[in-house]
Parts: C-alpha cells; structure tokens; sequence
C-alpha cells in the first residue's frame, strides 16, 4: 500500500471557511485511506482556534501539527494569504508528535529534552527514520532546543524543520498542536516506517573579503570580531549605513547580508542572520555562535537562490537513487522570499523539473530552518541556519 | 725541543681550530644573510598578500555598496511590477463588466493582496450623501461606521470630497495622518476620491497593519488610476443602466403600440372582410335584376313586343349600354372580392412569356388599330416560362393595355419583358399625356380616378388597375408606375419564376387571409 497524500488550500476570508474547503479538498484527495498526520501552514492571518477545530472535525483520527508563515509552497503556486493542510495517510508510516511550551524561558535543555522523549514515547518502538521541528521563529533558543533535541534523539535520524513567521513584521508567530494555536512554543514529529527519505540544504551565498575572527561570543551574540565590537565588521563595509540599515523596518543586512560561518567538520558554510544589532554594537543572531569562528560577510541574488535550488533538488533525488518521490516538503527562508520577489516560484519549478512534474510538494517560508548541512547517508549533526532552502523528500519504500 | 715541539703541534691545532671555526662562522654568516633575505622575502611576500586581502576587502566593500543600491533598486522594481501587474489586471476585471455590483464584487482580497495592501474599504455617496460601504476586507461593522461617520463630520477631509485630492500616510500631514490612523486602524494607508465627470461619487481606502509595508509615491499613483478606473467603470455601469432602462422602456412602449396597431388592423381587416363580403353580396344581388333589365330592354329593342318609336329605342339602346357597364364593374366588383377572400381558383402553369403577351395584343389590335397607336414588343433572350395563372395575368395585360389604348391617341405602345434569375419584370410603356405625381400613389387604390380634364371623357369603373393589383400580389408578385407628364406612362410588374410548394402555401395564406 502506498502513501496517500491529499493536499488542500483556501484562501477564503472566513478563516473557518477557509480552513473547512482546504481540509476537504485534502480529505478527497486521500481516497478514505486513514489519514494519520495532518500539516497546517497558514499565514496569520488565519491562525484561528476556529480553523484547527474544523480541520480536527475533519481528520479526528489525525495527529495535527503546523505553524504559522510568510508564505505557502504549493506544488502549482506560492501564496502569501491563505491555510494550507498536507494530509498524510498509510499503513507503512509512523508518527510521533510532541508539543512544548514556554521555549524562550530558561531550562532550555530540560524542555528540550521533553519535547524528544514526548515524541518518542508517542512515536513508538518502531525505527525513527527523520523527525521534523517546528518552534517559534522569534525565540532565540531554537538554536539551543535542536541542540537538546538531536542529544536526546541521537544523529542518526536526521532533524528537520523551521522556525514559524509571520508576514515580515517579526511580532508574533504561531504554532498548532491538535486544536489549540500557540506561541513561544515548539512541535516534534518524529516519522518512521517503510520509506526512503532525501534531503538537502543549501543556500547558494558566496562569502565576500578577507576573513575574520569571532574572538568573544556567548550563545546568540557575537560580542567581538577580530577583538573589535561586532558591528564594525558591517560598518567596515557599509560605514554609517550599517547600524540604520540594521534598524530600518526592512532590515536588509539581516535578508541580504548574513554571516558565514565554516563549522569544524563540515564543508559548507553555516549562514547566520543577525537579527538585531544592541546599543553596545553587539550582533544577536538566531542560532549558537562558537567562539574562534572563522566569519565572513556572505553575499548571494536571485541566480545563486535559484542554483542552490537545483543543487538541493540534485542532492535529494540523488539520496533516492533516482526514484522519485511521493512527497517534498519545502522549508525555506523568508529572506529568501522577499529577495526573489516575483521570481518566487521559479525555485520551485526546478525543483519539480528535478524531482518530478506530478509530485506533491508542501512547504513554508520560515524563520530559521533547521537541517543538517550534509546529505543523507553522513550521520550528520542539524544546525538551525538562515537564507537555505531546505528539501526534505519522502518516498514509500516497501522492507521486505 | 719537546716543549717546542708540542707548542708547534698545539699552535697547529688551535690554527686549524680556528680556521674551522671562522669557516663555519663564514658559513654560518652565510646562511644568515641568506635567511636574512630569505625573511625580507618573505615579509615582503606577506606584506604583498595582506595588500591584496586589503584590497580584495576594499573591492568587497565595493561590491557590498552597489549589491545594496542593486537589491534596493531591484525590490522596488520588484514591487512596482507586481503592483502594474495586479493593476492591469484589476483594470481588465472592472472594465469587462457594465455591472455596478459586479464591479464592487470584482475588487476581492486576491486582487488587493496582489496589489499589495491588506484591508480595503470602498465607499461610494447615496443621494443622501451618506457613505455606503460597498467593499470591505479587514473592517469590522462598527469600524466601517466610525469610519464613514468621522470621514463626513471631520471638515479636515473636505479636501478629499470636494477638490478630489487623495491622502497618504507617505505625504499627509501628521494630524490627519494620526486621524486617519485612528478611523481605520492601519499604520500605511492610501485614502483615495473616487472621481467622475460629476465629481466625487465615493473614497477607496487601501492599508496594511504591517509597519514595514510603508507607502510611497508610486502607491498614491498606482491607487489613483485604481480609483479613476473604478469611477470610469461605475461611470459606465449608469450609463448601460439607463440605456438599458430607456430601451426597456422602448420597449414596453413599442410593444404596447404595436399590440394597439395589430388590434386597429384586426379591425380594419374584419372591416375589409366585411367589405368584401357585403361587395359580394350586393354585386350579386344586382346582377340578377339587372341581367333582367338588359334582357327585357333587349327584348324590348327587338321589337318583338310591337314597334318602338326610334326615340325609345334610343333610350333602351342607352339602357343597355349602361347595363353592360354596370356589369362590368359589378364583374370587377366581384373578382376583386373573390381575390381578396380568396376564392377564387387559382390555376397555375408554365406559361410562354411571348404567347402571353401576343394573346391580350391579338385582343385589343383592332382597338389600337381604330386609335391608330403603334404596338411594338421586346422580349429579351431566353426570357423562361412563368408559373401563372394565365386567365388572371391575361387580365392584368389587358387591363394595362386597355389604360394605354385610352390614354394614347395616335401614339405608340411598348410591351417589354426582362428578367434576373428570380423574376420576370414586365414594363408597358405608352406615349400618353402622363399622370401627375400626386396622383400616382393612389392610383391603384380601389375606385380612384385622376381628377382631370382628360378622365372626364373617357369611361371606367376604377377598379381595373386595383384588380391588377390584387392578381399580381396574388402570384407574390409587384406592380407600381412611374410617369411623366407629356412623355407617358410605364407600368411595371413583377411575376417570379418559380414558385416553391411553401411559396405556394404562403400565397394560399394570402389569399385566404
């Protein structure tokens, strides 16, 4: 028996409505096969308690999980006003699903370490293949929750995921666990059964000038670089510009402009936004800054986005042998979003040249998307990174 | 000796130590100013390297600033494009629809989103000048009224309704812009007149809650050509309303006149039947008394009864002339009658044009002979056949033929017969004193005669050319006469080739109507 994927989108004022229409469409298109995990993206919009009642109504059997976004990935468009649900339905998958909250308070280790075993414990025996990670995009301990996370779970089922957005104003963000819609929260899925599993990450940004040294850092925040205050690294290449450009409402040195950062081990380099930048010139990112890091500022356009695409796309289907596959889901960056504009979905139809015309594909525009930088295959560490587009492609794959 | 023996070898060994040792001092100096340069080297190798990173992180900054200026550029280009795009087609929507719900209908979120902005408001003034929502996402019921309640008392946006200027959070004043803020709740907004050649009918407000989509001039341009074509199309939409009203009510009325004019013609028609039938009638109840009349006068004239004085038989003569006139035209009276009511028998065959028009010139030659008129004929070529009845086309040539004898003394006469590939057209021609134009249009109205000098002395009934008529309109045929006074007078006639069965069928209605 194969995986029955139904996928439905609304973009109905109703929220309700709206909610109602896309969890039929996708019902429908699961041919009353038991659907088991039900993904909801929407944008805010429509992060309604309203809108998960319904769709609970309509899958009461399904575990329901999603978050909130800047915009929908769907295999025929991109929208940024709408709810979209993936319904997922086989004998031969497992899930697991946990749900955390609180996640910007301390004890972030404690509450991680929940989140896995809750998963676990909800997944079963069975052998876990790739879990999936969706947190608020605006806490600043995502990067430390996967930490915790990939401890508990181990590397070698590879963790996947994003961080949730809202249209740009980085004000509040939400997630969904069964019926109820939360904040500063986060959601684990851990998947197993008969499949193959692809993925890859990439971001296509190059790194610009010589390179310097992250010489005093603590969690999040680069404090010193090359032992000057971190914002002369920008202010070096942009002068007064930096800190107003930082500040600016459109903050574009935190989507055009991240840090890259090469990670002891791996190949590519680790791309970090800088969020904010503090009174005291401080850089706060989203993810964890190792001390003695080497730093470059990276630079990347629509061309080197739409390359990285096709790379990720390769790699996937690659790790499939060549098999194509029954669901891709998309986390990509925001930033990513607003850079290739009216060329969006561009990306997207690579992929499908890639992977196949008719296959399914669900994703979200993120804050923050988590995924290992190696392919399938190296039991590889995930990292929460910025400006990727990360693909993660699931296929049936009967064990005899 | 010893002694100096061994200072000889010890000087000897300490000469050869210290040679070594300057050779290797030598040497050692060698490799030292060998290093030395080997260290310049390379420190100018370095030095050369930190300036080609310096440069290359110069270059960088370079990079950095025109990558900046780019991406800026190319985002706002981005939007702009997206925006023109959305607007073309917001434009191609609301122009393909004379509908004026359909118009409102057709502004959805969709299409604002793709414009850009996130709420949207449409009012348009009634007759009342009250603000009526006509479009709305993002409002709640009693924002709508604050909303239009405020944008009316508030004489700070008098601007926007009497001189049609729009209001932008980019270029606004702080107070209105705080004011506006407050009515709507939206941080960015465009509040726009929408402008017709009456003036303003109503205001489109479009805004986003979302801080960072400010607004800019290019908005307030794009939101003003919104606006324009909105009020182009409502514009429109009144107008086909009241097109379509005035047609309607066109309409009605041509119906009602046209249900009036088919009753007058129900009534007109039951008239003429009853004309007709009364014609009928009468004609035949003369007829009898009068066959006696012209009986028993001829009886009388015979002289069988008695002799009769030569001044009775002048008078039974004219008795008998005159009965035969009155025959005759109860004999019209009747055929026109029996045309109309259609009962007469028609007989329909295919009949030679030329033995047709030779037939009624052997009838009339002696006549035309006595009025010494010259009679010519032109029958074009393969002039075919007709389908007639050829008693009933027999009387309409004589009839015609017998006008032209009346009216031409001493002149000449022509008969000529053309045709296309549906119909014969026939033409009699004379070289008469020609008839008025007045007179012309009534000429074939039933008991009409020209009033003049002329008429007065040559006799006739006034039905000849009505009964033409009635014949040839009964073969789907047409007759009418042109004229000229001093030249002559044609008449035409139309008879159709081929006559389909429906066509047969048609003129049976015809008859019988």
């Amino acid at each position: 028996m194969s995986i029955q994927i139904g996928i439905g989108f609304s973009k109905d004022e109703s929220p309700f409505r709206a909610a109602q229409d896309a969890a039929i469409q996708a019902k429908i298109q699961t041919k009353e096969v038991p659907v088991q995990l039900v993904v909801v993206f929407s944008t805010i919009h429509y992060s309604r308690i309203e809108a998960l009642n319904v769709i609970k109504e309509t899958f009461p059997e399904a575990k329901i999980i999603g978050c909130s976004t800047s915009g929908l990935i769907l295999s025929k468009t991109i929208e940024t006003w709408g709810i979209s649900i993936l319904a997922i339905g086989s004998k031969d998958l497992h899930f697991g699903i946990s749900c955390v909250k609180n996640i910007s308070k301390d004890k972030i280790n404690l509450i991680s370490e929940e989140l896995a075993q809750k998963a676990t414990k909800n997944f079963g025996l069975d052998r876990r293949q790739v879990s999936l990670l969706l947190t608020d995009g605006l806490s600043q301990n995502n990067s430390l929750l996967l930490k915790g996370m990939q401890k508990s779970l181990g590397l070698l089922s590879p963790i996947l995921g994003a961080g949730s957005s809202d249209n740009f104003q980085s004000k509040k963000t939400y997630q969904y666990f069964e019926n109820e819609v939360l904040t500063d929260s986060a959601i684990a899925v851990i998947m197993g059964g008969q499949i193959a599993t692809g993925f890859s990450s990439q971001h296509g940004w190059k790194p610009l000038g010589k390179p310097r040294i992250i010489t005093k850092a603590k969690k999040n925040i680069i404090k010193e670089i090359n032992n000057k205050k971190a914002i002369s690294l920008y202010e070096e290449f942009f002068a007064d510009q930096a800190v107003s450009l930082f500040s600016s409402r459109l903050n574009r040195m935190r989507d055009f402009y991240p840090l890259g950062m090469l990670i002891e081990g791996e190949k590519k380099y680790l791309l970090q936004q800088v969020v904010s930048v503090t009174d005291t010139g401080e850089l706060v990112c989203q993810g964890e800054i190792p001390e003695g890091t080497e730093v470059h500022i990276m630079i990347g356009n629509k061309d080197s986005c739409r390359h990285s695409a096709l790379n990720a796309a390769c790699e996937v289907k690659e790790s499939l042998f060549g098999r194509t596959p029954d669901l891709v889901l998309v986390f990509e960056s925001a930033s990513r979003q607003k850079l290739l504009g009216r060329n969006i979905f561009q990306e997207i139809q690579i992929i499908k040249e890639v992977l196949g015309e008719s296959v399914p594909i669900f994703g979200m525009y993120c804050y923050g998307e988590f995924a290992p930088l190696g392919t399938p295959g190296q039991a590889s560490q995930s990292f929460l990174q910025n400006e990727t587009i990360s693909i993660l492609a699931i296929e049936h794959h009967k064990v005899y | 000796m010893l002694n100096i023996t061994s200072s000889s070898v010890d000087l000897t060994f300490f000469a050869i130590i210290g040679i070594a040792i300057l050779t290797m001092i030598a040497a050692l100096v060698f490799v030292l100013i060998n290093k030395i340069d080997q260290v310049k080297e390379l420190r100018s190798a370095l030095k050369k390297l930190k300036l080609s990173f310096n440069n290359l992180d110069e270059q960088a900054k370079l990079i950095l600033k025109t990558d900046l200026e780019l991406n800026r550029a190319q985002e706002e280009l981005d939007k702009r494009l997206a925006s023109l795009d959305a607007l073309q087609r917001t434009s191609r929507l609301i122009s393909t629809t004379l509908d004026e719900a359909e118009i409102f209908r057709r502004l959805d979120k969709s299409l604002m989103l793709q414009l850009g902005f996130e709420q949207i408001l449409v009012f348009i003034l009634d007759k009342k000048k009250n603000l009526i929502p006509r479009v709305n996402s993002g409002f709640s019921d009693s924002k709508i009224q604050e909303a239009s309640d405020q944008l009316l008392k508030d004489t700070s946006f008098s601007s926007l309704f009497k001189e049609g200027y729009a209001l932008s959070s980019a270029t606004t004043s702080k107070a209105k812009k705080e004011k506006i803020i407050a009515f709507f709740g939206a941080s960015n907004f465009i509040l726009s007149p929408i402008l017709t050649q009456d003036g303003t009918i109503g205001v489109i407000f479009v805004g986003n809650q979302n801080e960072t989509q400010t607004m800019s001039e290019a908005d307030e341009e794009m939101i003003s050509i919104l606006t324009n074509q909105i009020g182009q199309s409502l514009e429109n939409a009144q107008l086909f309303e009241q097109v379509y009203k005035s047609r309607q009510e066109l309409e009605s009325r041509i119906q009602e006149r046209t249900r009036q004019l088919a009753s007058a013609l129900e009534k007109v028609q039951k008239i003429s039947r009853t004309k007709t039938e009364f014609v009928s009638a009468v004609s035949h109840e003369l007829r009898t008394p009068l066959t006696s009349i012209k009986g028993y006068a001829s009886i009388l004239m015979t002289g069988k009864l008695g002799e009769i004085p030569d001044k009775v038989k002048e008078r039974l003569e004219k008795i008998n002339k005159h009965s035969d006139n009155l025959v005759e035209l109860i004999n019209e009276l009747l055929d026109i009658s029996r045309i109309e009511s259609g009962r007469v028998d028609m007989k329909f065959e295919k009949i030679p044009v030329k033995s047709l028009i030779e037939n009624a010139r052997d009838l009339l030659m002696l006549q035309m002979k006595e009025k010494q008129i010259t009679f010519s004929c032109e029958i074009a070529e393969k002039t075919p056949n007709i389908l007639i009845d050829q008693k009933q086309i027999e009387r309409v040539f004589i009839n015609l033929l017998s006008n032209a004898i009346k009216y031409t003394p001493n002149g000449k006469i022509n008969i000529k017969a053309s045709h296309n590939e549906k119909e014969v057209l026939f033409e009699i021609e004379d070289t008469g004193s020609g008839i008025k134009a007045d007179d012309l249009p009534r000429l074939f109205d039933e008991f009409y005669r020209v009033d003049d000098e002329l008429n007065q002395n040559i006799k006739g009934t006034g039905l000849g050319l009505s009964l033409a008529k009635h014949i040839i309109t009964a073969h789907q045929g047409e007759i009418w006469v042109t004229s000229e006074i001093g030249i002559g007078t044609t008449f035409h006639f139309t008879i159709p080739i081929d006559r389909k069965n429906e066509n047969l069928d048609q003129e049976k209605e015809i008859l019988n109507s």
